[in-house]
């Protein structure tokens, strides 16, 4: 795992715009970044990152029923009891799941470490999916990048065919906070995608949902059969129109038992029941708000990008970053630091996070995040990668 | 050693996030028949078109606001309905069964289904469409649409409709609100994670 510089597409800003990727820079700061690349070998993909991501993914599938069977292990992940049955029932009936990304901390050596699960709303998927595909595609024809550089990436190509797969009542709705465009250019990949599957999409504004009858319209009162949300099942469940999940026939991507599986509250269950796994870290249900020890990272049970993290390193420094979560429980996980790389044109050292995903049960793709700080965030940049040996 | 099987997709394309090919896509065609109406904002207009024909002219305007009265959208509040619909565009919903009061859009033309099949030797044509009431919502007031939603054209005239976009479907109650407080509340630039 190396970071190399490599000269920029001379149009890429003009080219993303017009492929909707209009979200390249945010507040000035550039998102995406290709001044530079990392390149992994075919036995850091194929013995590290794949088999770590299916095998992380297999192991949190297995705790949904028992989660699920469990009052003690639901009150633990501070799941509202109105919503127990509901999830279990979306369990039972088998609804499936589209996609998730598990974050890592790997450094090219050691086996990759299991930060946290992305298993309800992730994000940054046109950009590894599509935008850093076709980066090495134009760098490769640009004579910038070996011909022989391949990427670790089929995340669009099994997103498709998961879509196929599905067999979901149609027309299958996507919704999201309209005015995010980070959120708003997933949500068209995602409708893209379908559409290339042959499933008839239509979007929705999340405030434009209607109930009629118990069961979710849209604005005119047709009826939503299947509905993709990029939104936390957290946030839906604590809203005003929340009974209307209860009443409605309603199918949803991802599926409601998903929940469970965005929840920190994943990472001691997975320990205690997997302790010493290569590709887990220790990690505590948190039930005092005493002062971290060394080494030690906390987490609020719900929380994004970054939100809410506190850190201690080793040598007892803290870090701390802000947010708008926390109250439901915490958990504590041993601190394993982002490997840090030098990024020679800014003259600065960068912390490196591998976001890996997951497509039908089969791991898809990277992609790659760099922050200046410890704790990724949802302002990190996004860095392209090869795969060369 | 062996050559490494790829690990990227074979091929990437969009096809809808490209605008210029938008336009292939979402036109689409299908096996569904096609029929003919004819979009009025009024009785008058049908009646200006068709001096020879006023009679079916009322008799399709009449179907029209009896269909609006069945099919158009219920809210429980006017704010409600005029947030879909724009301001003073709302009216109150017939009574029904003690069931409260509600508020309904206004109709703003009507689709005449019969104009095309008219008899000329006095005995119906078969096929056809429902006549029905057409709305213009807040967002969009260039188009006329069914109470389903469904954009059937941008003016008055003849318009080819698919049946199946043009069903005719008894309106139920409308709760509108959604979700979104909790992203708004905390003002998150993103849901994703």
């Amino acid at each position: 795992m190396q970071r190399k510089t490599i000269t920029e597409r001379r149009d890429w800003r003009a080219y993303a715009e017009s492929v909707g990727f209009d979200f390249h820079t945010i507040n000035g700061e550039p998102y995406w970044d290709e001044s530079a690349y990392y390149q992994f070998s075919w036995e850091q993909v194929e013995a590290q990152l794949e088999p770590a991501t299916e095998a992380v993914h297999e192991m949190a599938l297995a705790l949904v029923p028992e989660i699920l069977a469990s009052e003690a292990l639901l009150t633990q992940l501070a799941i509202p009891p109105a919503f127990w049955d509901y999830l279990a029932n979306s369990w039972q009936q088998q609804q499936p799941q589209l996609y998730g990304r598990m974050d890592f901390s790997y450094d090219g050596r050691q086996p990759p470490k299991l930060l946290e699960l992305n298993y309800d709303t992730p994000t940054a998927l046109f950009e590894s999916g599509f935008f850093q595909w076709m980066w090495l595609e134009q760098q490769s024809a640009n004579r910038q990048l070996p011909p022989a550089a391949d990427q670790f990436n089929s995340i669009q190509e099994k997103l498709i065919e998961v879509f196929a797969s599905l067999a979901l009542p149609q027309p299958l709705y996507f919704t999201c906070v309209a005015d995010s465009a980070e959120d708003r250019g997933n949500v068209n990949y995602l409708m893209e995608c379908a559409v290339q599957a042959g499933v008839q999409s239509q979007f929705i504004g999340l405030e434009q949902l209607s109930e009629a009858g118990g069961q979710f319209v849209d604005v005119l009162g047709n009826p939503i059969h299947a509905l993709f949300k990029l939104y936390p099942w957290e946030f839906m469940l604590q809203e005003e129109f929340a009974s209307v999940l209860l009443t409605s026939h309603t199918q949803f991507l991802e599926p409601p038992w998903k929940l469970l599986l965005s929840n920190k509250g994943i990472l001691p269950l997975l320990w205690q029941r997997h302790r010493g796994h290569p590709n887990l870290l220790e990690s505590h249900f948190e039930d005092s708000t005493t002062t971290l020890p060394s080494g030690w990272v906390r987490k609020p049970l719900f929380s994004r990008e970054g939100a809410n993290i506190e850190l201690r390193d080793f040598a007892g420094v803290p870090l701390h970053a802000d947010g708008p979560y926390g109250g439901a429980g915490m958990i504590r996980q041993r601190l394993c630091p982002l490997p840090v790389f030098v990024d020679q044109q800014r003259n600065r050292e960068v912390h490196t996070l591998i976001g890996s995903w997951v497509m039908g049960g089969q791991a898809a793709g990277i992609g790659i995040r760099e922050d200046d700080t410890p704790i990724t965030r949802n302002s990190s940049r996004f860095v392209p990668h090869i795969m060369l040996d | 050693m062996l050559p490494h099987s790829r690990k990227r997709s074979r091929h990437v394309a969009l096809m809808v996030m490209v605008p210029a090919a938008t336009s292939l896509l979402l036109s689409g065609c299908g096996p569904n028949r096609v029929e003919q109406g004819v979009v009025y904002q009024d009785v008058q207009e049908c009646s200006q078109q068709n001096p020879e024909a006023t009679a079916l002219c009322a008799t399709d305007y009449q179907e029209a606001q009896v269909q609006h009265q069945n099919v158009a959208p219920r809210y429980t509040t006017r704010e409600e309905c005029e947030s879909d619909f724009g301001t003073e565009r709302c009216e109150a919903a017939p009574q029904q069964q003690a069931s409260g009061s509600f508020f309904m859009p206004m109709m703003m033309g009507y689709l005449a289904g019969q104009m095309f099949n008219r008899p000329n030797a006095g005995q119906s044509a078969p096929g056809g469409i429902p006549t029905q009431p057409l709305y213009k919502s807040r967002d969009d007031q260039s188009s006329f649409r069914t109470a389903s939603n469904q954009p059937v054209a941008t003016g008055s005239g003849a318009v080819n409709v698919r049946p199946g976009n043009v069903a005719l479907r008894p309106a139920s109650i409308m709760r509108s609100g959604g979700f979104g407080a909790t992203a708004a509340r905390m003002a998150a630039s993103s849901s994703g994670s």
